[in-house]
C-alpha cells in the first residue's frame, strides 16, 4: 500500500486544553490511514491551520492566511463566513475534531491526486502537443504560461515572437505591429515550436522583453470571440479575486459592470449575463483574459442567496446614469 | 458653503494627486477652500477651525452638478473626512507609490472610511508610478486580498483625464452594482 502524502496541521494560539484535544485527534488520524504531522506556531507551509480566534495571536494569524489554507477556527463568537474556514464552538470534543480533520484530509488527498494528474498530463502535452496545436495567439500564450514552456510563434508572414512561460516574458522580433498581426491572425496562420532555454536565449539576444501578462490580457479580450477556455463552463460560479488594471491593460466599456458584479459574489457567467445585461460573448472575453492573469477563483455551486444591491433612490440612479453618459470613454 | 450630497470625494495622502485628478475631469479648475466651522455646524468640533480642501464639479447635460471634493491630506485635518463624505456618492482613494509607506497608507484610508465605503463604494488609484516606486501594483492587490476586499485598483496618472475617467467609471459600476 502506498504511504499517502504527509499533511501538515498547524496549531496557533490554542490554550492547553484545546491543544491536548487537537493532539489526540491528530494522533487518531493514523487509524483512518491519514499521514499527518502537527506543528506548533508555524502556519506558512501547512495545508490545515487550527487556531483559537478568541486569542490575539489566533486573530492576527487568521488575518494573514492564504485563502487556499483550510482554517479550523475555535471561537466563542459567531461563525466566520469566509471560504475554506470552519468555525467550531467551544468546548471542542476529540471525536468531533477527529471526524472533521478526517474529512478535510481525505478531500485534500483527492485534490492533490487530481492536481498531480493534471500536471503530469499538461507537462507531457506541453512537450509533444504545443508544437502541433492549431490555436489562436491567446491560447498559445495561455498554454505557455500554464505549462511554463518556451515557444517560438511564427506568423504566416514570417514574423516571429518568442514566449517564455517560465519567467513570463515575451519578445518581439520587430515592431509592436507584429503583435497586432498575431492577434488578428487566424489559428491556421500561426505555427508554434517548442524551444530549449539555450536556443531561446540565442534567438532573443538584443530584443527587449515585454510582460507576458500584458499580451495575455490583450489577446484574451480580442481573440476569445465567445469561446470559453477549454474545460471551463459557463454555468459554474466564479468570482473575481482582483480587478484587472484597466487603465494600463485596456478594456471594453461593459467590463466595468461585469467586474463590479463578479467582485461582489460568485455567479456563473450565464447568471452574470442576465444580471448585467451584457452579452455572454463579452463576458467570456473578460473571463478568459482575467482567468489567464490569475484574477478569477472558482466556487462550488452554492445555494441561491438574495443579491445584495445597494438601495439607490430613483433620483440618484438618474444622476448616476447621466454622469456615466458624461464620462463615457471614447 | 453647503456640503452637497451629489458628490464624489477624493482622498489620499499629501502629494497623491487629488487636486490634479479633480482638475483633470472637472468643468472648472478646482479651488482650495478655507472653511470656517463654528459650534452651530453639523460637525463635532468645538472650536473655530480653518481647514483647506479642494472643490470643483462636473456639470451634467440637464444642468445638475456632481460635486467633487478633495479631502485635506494632512493628518491633523482628518476629522474633516467624515464631514465631507456624509451623504456622498462614493470615494476615490489616491495613493502615491513613491510614498515611504504606501501600503500602510492604503490600509489607513480604507480603515478610516470603512463605514462610508460599505454604504457606497471606493475605487483606488495608484499614482506617480515609475519614478521612485516603494511598492508594486501586486503589493497593493495582495493587501486587498489579505483584507478580503475586492476593490477596483488601477495605476493612474492624476493629470490624465482618461485615467481619472477610468476610475470614475469603475466607481459608478461599483455603486450601481
Amino acid at each position: 500500500m502506498d504511504i499517502p502524502r504527509r499533511l501538515k496541521i498547524s496549531a496557533i494560539g490554542l490554550f492547553d486544553t484545546e491543544l491536548k484535544v487537537l493532539q489526540v485527534a491528530q494522533a487518531m488520524l493514523e487509524h483512518e490511514e491519514i499521514n499527518s504531522e502537527l506543528i506548533e506556531n508555524n502556519h506558512e507551509e501547512s495545508a490545515i491551520v487550527v487556531l483559537d480566534y478568541d486569542s490575539e495571536s489566533g486573530k492576527q494569524v487568521f488575518a494573514t492566511m492564504r485563502e487556499s489554507q483550510v482554517k479550523l477556527v475555535f471561537s466563542s463568537a459567531q461563525p466566520i463566513n469566509i471560504k475554506n474556514t470552519i468555525t467550531l464552538p467551544k468546548p471542542i470534543r476529540v471525536h468531533t475534531l477527529k471526524e472533521i480533520l478526517t474529512q478535510i484530509c481525505r478531500q485534500l488527498y483527492d485534490y492533490i491526486d487530481k492536481y498531480e494528474h493534471n500536471q503530469t498530463q499538461a507537462s507531457s502535452s506541453a512537450q509533444s502537443g504545443a508544437a502541433g496545436k492549431t490555436q489562436n495567439i491567446f491560447l498559445h500564450l495561455f498554454d505557455a504560461k500554464n505549462n511554463a514552456t518556451i515557444l517560438k510563434l511564427t506568423h504566416s508572414s514570417g514574423a516571429n515572437i518568442y514566449v517564455n512561460g517560465q519567467d513570463k516574458t515575451l519578445y518581439v522580433a520587430g515592431d509592436s505591429n507584429i503583435l497586432d498581426a498575431f492577434i488578428a491572425a487566424a489559428a491556421a496562420d500561426i505555427n508554434a515550436q517548442v524551444l530549449t532555454a539555450d536556443a531561446f536565449q540565442q534567438q532573443v539576444r538584443g530584443l527587449s522583453p515585454l510582460a507576458l501578462d500584458g499580451e495575455l490580457w490583450r489577446s484574451g479580450i480580442s481573440c476569445s470571440q465567445g469561446q470559453l477556455l477549454p474545460g471551463h463552463q459557463a454555468d459554474v460560479p466564479v468570482k473575481l479575486r482582483s480587478w484587472p488594471n484597466f487603465s494600463r491593460q485596456g478594456f471594453k466599456p461593459e467590463f466595468f459592470k461585469v467586474a463590479a458584479q463578479m467582485a461582489k459574489r460568485a455567479e456563473s457567467l450565464e447568471a452574470l449575463s442576465r444580471l448585467t445585461q451584457v452579452q455572454l460573448d463579452v463576458i467570456i472575453d473578460f473571463y478568459n483574459a482575467a482567468f489567464a492573469l490569475g484574477l478569477i477563483e472558482s466556487h462550488q455551486p452554492q445555494a441561491a442567496q438574495p443579491a445584495q444591491t445597494r438601495e439607490l433612490s430613483s433620483q440618484r440612479k438618474s444622476l448616476l446614469g447621466k454622469l456615466a453618459q458624461r464620462l463615457r470613454m471614447a | 458653503m453647503n456640503l452637497h450630497s451629489d458628490k464624489i470625494i477624493f482622498t489620499g495622502p499629501v502629494g497623491a494627486g487629488k487636486t490634479s485628478a479633480i482638475g483633470a475631469v472637472s468643468d472648472v479648475p478646482p479651488v482650495s477652500t478655507d472653511v470656517n466651522f463654528s459650534t452651530g455646524q453639523e460637525c463635532q468640533i468645538k472650536d473655530v477651525t480653518t481647514v483647506a480642501m479642494d472643490y470643483s464639479y462636473i456639470q451634467l447635460d440637464d444642468g445638475a452638478k456632481v460635486h467633487l471634493f478633495g479631502t485635506p491630506g494632512q493628518q491633523r485635518f482628518d476629522f474633516m473626512w467624515h464631514i465631507l463624505v456624509e451623504g456622498g456618492l462614493g470615494l476615490v482613494l489616491l495613493v502615491n507609490i513613491d510614498h515611504p509607506s504606501p501600503i500602510a497608507e492604503l490600509n489607513r484610508y480604507l480603515d478610516a472610511f470603512q463605514d462610508f465605503i460599505e454604504k457606497t463604494g471606493v475605487v483606488i488609484g495608484i499614482t506617480r508610478t515609475g519614478v521612485n516606486d516603494q511598492a508594486t501594483l501586486e503589493d497593493f492587490q495582495n493587501c486587498l486580498l489579505q483584507r478580503g476586499q475586492v476593490y477596483p485598483i488601477f495605476e493612474v496618472d492624476g493629470r490624465s483625464s482618461e485615467d481619472i475617467k477610468v476610475l470614475l467609471n469603475a466607481l459608478l459600476a461599483v455603486i450601481t452594482s
